[in-house]
């Protein structure tokens, strides 16, 4: 089962930070901090594991952007890897061309997919597809909104 | 209100051109924001911020703001959402914000559809499930389950998940809504409610039984997504050891069947693996099944047997499920031809130029070598230059393998290692973890005890935080089991007591060792203090003294030497003059570092030796009855009348007491009765000729290891051979020697029952897209130059003769030295402990350092070839670093999207074309094999491969490909024994 999951950039500031175990805000700003600086502080050709307390810590950069997940011993690092990655993808389709930029400023639409994606930090196997059409199925419910408000304010409804 | 307005202007030209339920594909550009310009201009200003301090200026005043019209109630519920977005915003900054979370259950109470779900989405990231205020949105979760909206259940479903507590009464009111969802016509519903089911077993693993035949029908749902979390379901029962359903393995292995035959769904394909998540829990439920259970593992063995041969060497997420087959094959009952396969593929994992796949197989290596510890011969040389990796995770692990692959032969070098890595800088948790196993090693080999006592005070030289705590304990543990030794006058004392208490006397002698050590030596010292008997007086007391004196020890080790002192007094081994003297100087002495009237457990002990020096006690040992005790002390009586009749006043139980006393008289009149009883255990009181000069070295020496236990060792070429060459390749040559000789001592107790086709070739890094192929040419080089040396070996038949005369018997260093005791005679009478002597131990410890850094520096050349290569990945780096300042490019995950990798794939098939096939044929070859063989017994194959493996030496020449030549010769000298149908395989190309 997943821990976290955090997405920092190379400056080390955070992101997206997402918590599948309930800890106290301040142990959580604590561990956010002490990761940060451990991940940074690695070497491009170095492994993307680390051993962390009883934790293992998977990351994988993209451009700009760090990927951070914590797991259970037992659990699968490559598997965790790709689950970044497919994260990555579905990113990728939905934005277009995703960038650090699309994250910041659209960090709901982040945290819906990665709902879509892990659900209290188990990965959910659907298609890619099926993420995406949830996704869909959300902005027609904000677009229908949209357009009542919108008729509203003309007070055309 | 003017945000709405902007954003309802900002909304409506694209509304009207694509309609309101224009379909999601078309649109190209994503424009999809929920929040208005505001929000964005609140996080511009915010990323804008130039300080910390300015940023906290900032925020506080917006947070205030926030909060102000949060309060207010002519809001509208649009607006509330979005400031519950910033809310989360300044919260990942590590701002409080804990002001909002009220209204964020409010939001998700009141609002509908698309507010409704930002307040929950809020809800979840901002509360947790022990948050009490989670309780409050408990009804609300409630009625949506209930809804008909598909939408609404969804994101309740999520917010159950993360915010129902193990809470007894919220589970059981929430438990029949969320099953009832099970049956929901819509996957995406019942996916949800499943993984609800999944979380409630593990917070309340009592109620399982309840739930079981719900989480049986799960198993058989139509839609795979749903199917998956039955698995994992199935799984977390299997792990909580309850008692499964019966056809689970079938059940299992036939929906494996089904994916491997991809009659499910290609939507589900990822990467060209079907269903890849499912395939892994599938695995792991296996695993647990199969453990110890006969049947069930043979109904599993041809479906794993198709998995390795699936393998697909192209996609990334291959190697994942290859992993989670491999410790599947590792952990039921044990088939030896899945196990050959599986060790094949560990060494492709291993010899990878990707770091992430090193990791990973030498996980799956630390598996392997469990159930068959012949398995580790193939990758020996990788994992020799494994442990000296530049990445410490990777390091770590090798570690982690190297400890479960000790066995008698190999555990001193095992062990040595290990020390050394203990001198590396890392973190203190991994110290102490290190220091643990190298302690269990001990327990577990050192049956002497002796060997093993080198290596804790190796550890001991220093000062360590991160020791485990109980390990004084569990060291003078393992002593006493050695100092137990039946103690009649007439036998000798054994010789590992002996070295013993060199050593420990030895320990005593640095200055800045651990305090551990100090406690663990005097012990030892105190216990054989008869052995101390030829050592002149004042040397024993100056070396005590010296360590009591030490300012950075505390009270309890001082108090241990002390009582070193005077079982060494009454055991008569040293005169009482030069102990009074000595503990005078003592107490004068400390005063200086602490404070003796406040320390009275110090000055009591020392006090007691001092009276204990005026009236020397002479007690034999043999004439002592233990079994009476007199708990009474009426021994005392006298004394105690008299002194109550003089002056002093009566004992005052300690919690009675006003005000402390000084000291206490009790324990100052029992120091006589404890000294007594030390002599009586301890000394046997006989003079013994014992331990002699010293130890050349408490440390192993490496390289000398390889000579003496190199029963399967690696052969040296012939020196003349190797002066022709020019000396670059001579100094690499020398490494490689090293690294063999090291490779030779790490893996003498493994023997190669098996050897499978040498196929090795590099596997792409399919980590790091950007490392071309050329990789592969750096590995090739000391291959190539193995290659040679094999050659030179094959045509030196007669050195081979000689170097197999030279093998020694497998003993230790330290049996070696020990046969220099014998040879000297009288103890310590020449004063063997002078400096020189810890000179040499140090010197010692700087070969062997100064041979691992040797080998560092090979791995620092393949660096540098690789780097090349490499450099242009720091290209794509660098156009990432102007990302930030102008308008964004994408992220680098653009340069692999699926008709690049396809690309590539296509470029790799070209090139690995030939190798395949091949490796195909190879296979199937094997699998036929394979099953036949494993009916034969064992024993047979190992003698016709004995026969066959003679030869191969020099057919591998022949048949091609330096590699394989090199890999002959590398087992060679391990005895290989080769499958049959390998050397057939050889026959044939010949």
């Amino acid at each position: 089962m997943m821990q976290f999951m955090l997405l920092f950039s190379r400056q080390g500031k955070l992101r997206l930070q997402k918590w599948y175990i309930a800890h106290p805000d301040k142990l959580k700003k604590k561990i956010t901090r002490e990761l940060v600086a451990l991940v940074l502080s690695r070497k491009p050709k170095m492994c993307s594991f680390l051993e962390w307390k009883d934790l293992k810590v998977v990351y994988k950069r993209y451009a700009s952007l760090y990927f951070c997940c914590a797991i259970e011993a037992e659990d699968n690092e490559l598997l965790t890897l790709e689950v970044i990655h497919r994260y990555v993808e579905l990113l990728d389709k939905y934005f277009g061309s995703v960038c650090e930029l699309d994250i910041i400023f659209n960090f709901e639409k982040a945290y819906f997919m990665l709902d879509e994606l892990l659900l209290g930090g188990e990965v959910q196997e659907t298609s890619k597809k099926n993420v995406l059409k949830a996704i869909a199925a959300q902005d027609l419910l904000q677009e229908d909104e949209a357009f009542e408000t919108a008729l509203k304010e003309q007070g055309l409804y | 209100m003017s945000d709405i307005i902007e954003k309802t202007l900002a909304s409506l030209p694209k509304l009207f051109s694509d309609g309101p339920r224009g379909s999601p594909g078309e649109k190209t550009m994503p424009q999809k924001k929920i929040m208005g310009r505001a929000f964005q201009g609140f996080l511009c200003s915010v990323s804008r911020c130039r300080s910390l301090t300015e940023e906290k200026t900032y925020i506080t005043h917006e947070l205030k703001q926030i909060q102000e019209s949060l309060n207010r109630t002519d809001v509208s519920q649009g607006t509330v959402g979005e400031l519950l977005f910033r809310l989360i915003y300044c919260h990942l900054l590590g701002y409080d914000v804990s002001f909002g979370f009220i209204h964020t259950i409010k939001l998700a109470q009141q609002g509908t559809g698309l507010e409704k779900r930002m307040g929950y989405i809020a809800a979840i990231l901002l509360l947790h499930q022990d948050h009490e205020l989670s309780l409050l949105l408990m009804n609300t979760i409630q009625k949506d389950l209930q809804s008909t909206n598909i939408l609404d259940n969804c994101i309740a479903l999520s917010a159950v998940c993360h915010l129902v507590q193990s809470d007894v009464g919220v589970i059981s009111m929430m438990l029949p809504l969320v099953q009832k969802k099970l049956q929901h016509p819509r996957e995406l519903v019942r996916m949800r409610a499943a993984c609800y089911i999944l979380r409630f077993i593990r917070l309340t693993p009592s109620y399982q039984r309840h739930l079981q035949e719900n989480c049986r029908k799960l198993l058989y749902d139509k839609d795979p997504g749903v199917m998956s979390i039955g698995v994992k379901i199935q799984l977390q029962l299997l792990k909580s050891g309850l008692q499964s359903i019966e056809t689970l393995t079938s059940d299992l292995c036939s929906i494996l069947q089904q994916i491997m035959n991809r009659s499910l769904p290609s939507s589900f394909e990822y990467h060209g693996i079907p269903l890849p998540w499912l395939q892994i829990d599938i695995l792991r439920a296996l695993a647990c099944l199969g453990r110890e259970n006969k049947k069930n593992s043979e109904s599993m063995y041809p479906l794993l047997r198709d998995l390795l041969d699936k393998f697909n060497t192209k996609a990334r997420m291959s190697y994942a499920v290859m992993y989670e087959c491999i410790v599947t094959i590792t952990r039921i009952v044990p088939h030896r031809a899945l196990l050959t396969e599986a060790s094949v593929r560990v060494k492709r994992f291993i010899g990878s130029t990707s770091y992430v796949l090193k990791y990973i197989g030498v996980k799956a290596l630390t598996h392997l070598i469990a159930v068959s510890p012949e398995s580790i011969t193939d990758c020996q040389m990788i994992v020799v230059e494994l442990l000296e990796d530049p990445d410490p995770a990777i390091q770590s692990k090798t570690v982690d393998l190297l400890f479960s692959m000790a066995n008698e032969s190999n555990v001193k070098v095992v062990c040595s290692k290990l020390i050394e890595h203990l001198a590396r800088p890392r973190k203190d948790f991994s110290e102490s973890e290190l220091i643990d196993r190298i302690l269990t090693l001990t327990e577990k080999y050192s049956l002497d005890g002796v060997w093993g006592y080198d290596m804790v005070l190796t550890i001991l030289r220093e000062e360590r935080s991160g020791l485990p705590r109980d390990m004084v304990d569990r060291v003078l543990n393992q002593l006493s089991q050695v100092l137990n030794y039946p103690r009649d006058t007439s036998r000798q004392v054994p010789e590992a007591v002996q070295s013993l208490v060199k050593k420990s006397v030895q320990g005593l002698f640095q200055e800045n060792c651990s305090k551990e050590l100090v406690k663990i030596a005097s012990w030892v010292l105190s216990e054989c203090s008869f052995l101390l008997k030829n050592m002149p007086d004042d040397k024993v007391m100056s070396l005590l003294q010296k360590q009591f004196l030490r300012e950075s020890l505390d009270t309890l080790t001082r108090l241990w030497i002390l009582s070193c002192v005077t079982s060494l007094l009454c055991g008569g081994i040293v005169q009482p003059g030069v102990v009074t003297k000595a503990v005078r100087d003592m107490r004068d002495r400390c005063v200086s570092f602490c404070d003796t009237t406040q320390d009275y457990t110090l000055l009591q002990k020392l006090l007691e030796c001092e009276r204990l020096c005026a009236q020397p006690l002479t007690v034999d040992p043999q004439g002592l009855d233990l079994t009476q005790f007199d708990f009474t002390l009426s021994y005392l009586d006298d004394f105690v009348c008299d002194s109550l009749e003089g002056e002093t006043k009566p004992y005052i139980h300690k919690n009675l007491r006003m005000s402390p006393l000084k000291v206490d008289p009790l324990f100052s009149g029992f120091a006589e009765n404890a000294g007594s009883g030390s002599v009586a255990s301890d000394s046997s009181g006989k003079p013994t000729k014992s331990a002699t000069s010293d130890s050349k070295n408490v440390d192993l020496k490496l390289e000398g290891v390889s000579r003496v236990w190199g029963e399967e060792g690696f052969l040296e070429p012939d020196p003349s051979v190797v002066d022709s060459h020019n000396a670059e390749s001579d100094q690499k040559q020398r490494e490689l020697e090293k690294k063999q000789e090291l490779a030779a001592a790490l893996f003498s107790g493994f023997h190669s029952q098996s050897k499978s086709d040498a196929q090795d070739k590099e596997w792409k890094d399919l980590w790091s897209e950007d490392v071309p192929l050329n990789l592969n040419s750096t590995s090739l080089d000391w291959r190539a130059l193995s290659a040679e040396e094999s050659e030179r070996k094959g045509s030196s038949p007669e050195e081979m003769d000689r170097q197999e005369a030279d093998r020694q018997d497998p003993g230790s260093v330290l049996l070696d030295l020990s046969d220099q005791e014998k040879s000297t005679e009288g103890v310590l009478s020449q004063d063997p402990l002078s400096v020189d002597d810890t000179e040499h131990v140090q010197q010692g410890h700087e070969q062997s350092c100064g041979e691992s850094q040797d080998s560092k520096t090979t791995t620092h050349q393949h660096e540098q070839s690789v780097g090349l290569s490499v450099n242009q990945e720091g290209g794509g780096g660098i156009q990432g670093m102007n990302y930030l300042s102008r308008e964004p490019p994408p992220l680098s995950f653009e340069s692999f999207p699926e008709d690049r990798i396809q690309d590539s794939s296509e470029q790799f098939s070209g090139l690995y074309d030939g190798v395949e096939e091949e490796e195909e044929d190879d296979s199937e070859s094997q699998g036929d094999s394979v099953y036949s063989l494993s009916q034969l017994d064992l024993d047979t194959v190992r003698v016709r491969g004995e026969v066959r493996g003679s030869g191969a030496v020099c057919d591998s020449d022949s048949d091609g490909g330096s590699r394989q030549g090199s890999e002959l010769s590398l087992y060679s000298q391990y005895q290989v024994l080769e499958d049959s149908h390998d050397s057939e395989h050889n026959e044939k190309v010949s």
